[in-house]
């Protein structure tokens, strides 16, 4: 179970995170963090995760300078709050945002039950009828219509990047390449739906290689193809080295 | 005797997905007052029955869905999706907009201290977030709030209605109100 030692900040949603886990893990006081150690603690993870992406990288830096400067106010003379006349403590506002980080991370988790259930929940898709009542006073803004027309280009995944001018391509490919990566993707998954090869690609172009590609492999002897009715998805199974038990 | 429990259970199969109540409204020519009570009464049926079919009500919309204990037969049956799970950012981004909507996208990375873009294009997408215009604050930043499908989502009417986590840690979860930017 080494594994689980090894430092890497992938596994913390955030340098709040990575804080209250530290501060779980020495069992001390939120109200009364050793600063000290936990910034040497927090340091440690830094230096380890050295290969990461960088802009989460920048957010657990900033931390660390915030830790930094409370630790350098704490070793200096006690600040007096000149309204109550009571000492400052450096660490109060970090506190304070952890303890609200920390409610938001226990709704989540709360959250995340509410999912498990809410995701083996099914409804018949409305696809036969539109509404008819309720139309009149419709006001469209122009976010909704671009919102409306993202969705069914989601549905593609094809996204509009505001403001970047569109780039028309002409896609090639060729069946020879299309079909080893085909046979790949099979390799590993044994099934797979027409619909799933080609939704990293829904270009015409894509499409009709791969169609060849799948009619080339059938000629081959390496899949069988099916389908449970007209229109419904094609099931491409892959037959070629099933030496591993199947 | 009455049958427009059983009218309105037709109308929520034909029609699919969440059905405006103000639509069954409309079908009867009657009141929300009306119809409510008879949309609860359909759903305990088939609570007490335990039937393949719930209902689920929010404030504007009624829904029927499969039962979620019954998915390992679906399963079975067809090949559905595995289900997808939001990841711990998004959570956290769908907490954050939960209980503070609406709410900027800066106050949200304040709180996360990360920045929270692709958490909440990808809360957008599923449904469970919009946005809702632009705030009265200094920029007027874009607002984002939790939808009907959020409220299906927590099997809950209104948004009051989520659970006080405030009252548990003892910490008031509005104190940090005045600081938004």
């Amino acid at each position: 179970m080494n594994e689980e030692n090894i430092l890497t900040l992938e596994k913390f949603s955030g340098p709040l995170d990575l804080l209250l886990s530290l501060i779980a893990k020495n069992e001390v006081d939120i109200f009364d963090i050793p600063i000290s150690e936990i910034t040497k603690q927090y340091m440690n993870y830094i230096y380890a995760a050295n290969s990461f992406n960088i802009e989460l990288a920048a957010e657990f830096v900033v931390m660390a300078s915030t830790l930094i400067e409370i630790k350098s106010r704490m070793m200096l003379p006690k600040e007096i709050d000149e309204e109550t006349g009571e000492e400052i403590d450096p660490r109060e506002e970090l506190v304070a945002r952890l303890i609200e980080y920390s409610q938001f991370k226990a709704i989540a988790s709360h959250l995340a039950k509410a999912e498990g259930d809410y995701s083996l929940r099914f409804s018949r898709e409305q696809d036969y009828f539109e509404d008819i009542v309720d139309n009149t006073n419709l006001q469209l803004t122009s976010e909704m219509i671009l919102k409306a027309m993202s969705k069914v280009l989601l549905k593609r995944k094809i996204r509009i990047e505001e403001n970047s001018p569109m780039l028309m391509e002409t896609e090639e490919y060729s069946v020879e390449v299309l079909i080893s990566d085909l046979q790949a993707k099979l390799r590993e998954k044994r099934r797979l739906t027409f619909d799933e090869i080609i939704s990293s690609h829904p270009t015409r172009a894509y499409m009709t290689g791969i169609f060849l590609a799948i009619l080339e492999m059938y000629k081959m002897g390496e899949i069988t193809i099916s389908q449970e009715y007209s229109y419904s998805d094609i099931t491409v199974n892959y037959t070629k080295d099933t030496q591993n038990g199947q | 005797m009455d049958n427009r429990k059983h009218i309105i259970e037709a109308l929520l199969f034909a029609h699919g997905e969440a059905v405006k109540i103000k639509n069954i409204e409309a079908v009867f020519d009657a009141y929300y007052e009306d119809i409510y009570p008879i949309l609860c009464e359909l759903r305990d049926d088939y609570d007490e029955q335990k039937r393949g079919m719930r209902i689920i009500i929010t404030h504007d919309t009624v829904k029927m869905v499969s039962r979620e204990e019954y998915y390992p037969y679906i399963k079975l049956l067809l090949s559905p999706p595995e289900p997808t799970t939001l990841s711990q950012a998004a959570l956290e981004t769908l907490a954050i907009v939960a209980y503070r909507q609406p709410v900027t996208r800066s106050e949200i990375e304040r709180i996360r201290g990360v920045q929270s873009t692709s958490s909440l294009d990808t809360l957008i997408a599923r449904g469970l977030v919009d946005s809702n215009g632009r705030l009265d604050l200094p920029g007027r930043p874009m607002g984002f709030v939790t939808t009907d499908e959020f409220l299906q989502f927590m099997q809950i009417e209104t948004i009051e209605e989520l659970p006080d986590f405030g009252a548990f840690s003892g910490v008031d979860m509005q104190e940090n109100e005045e600081e938004k930017e």
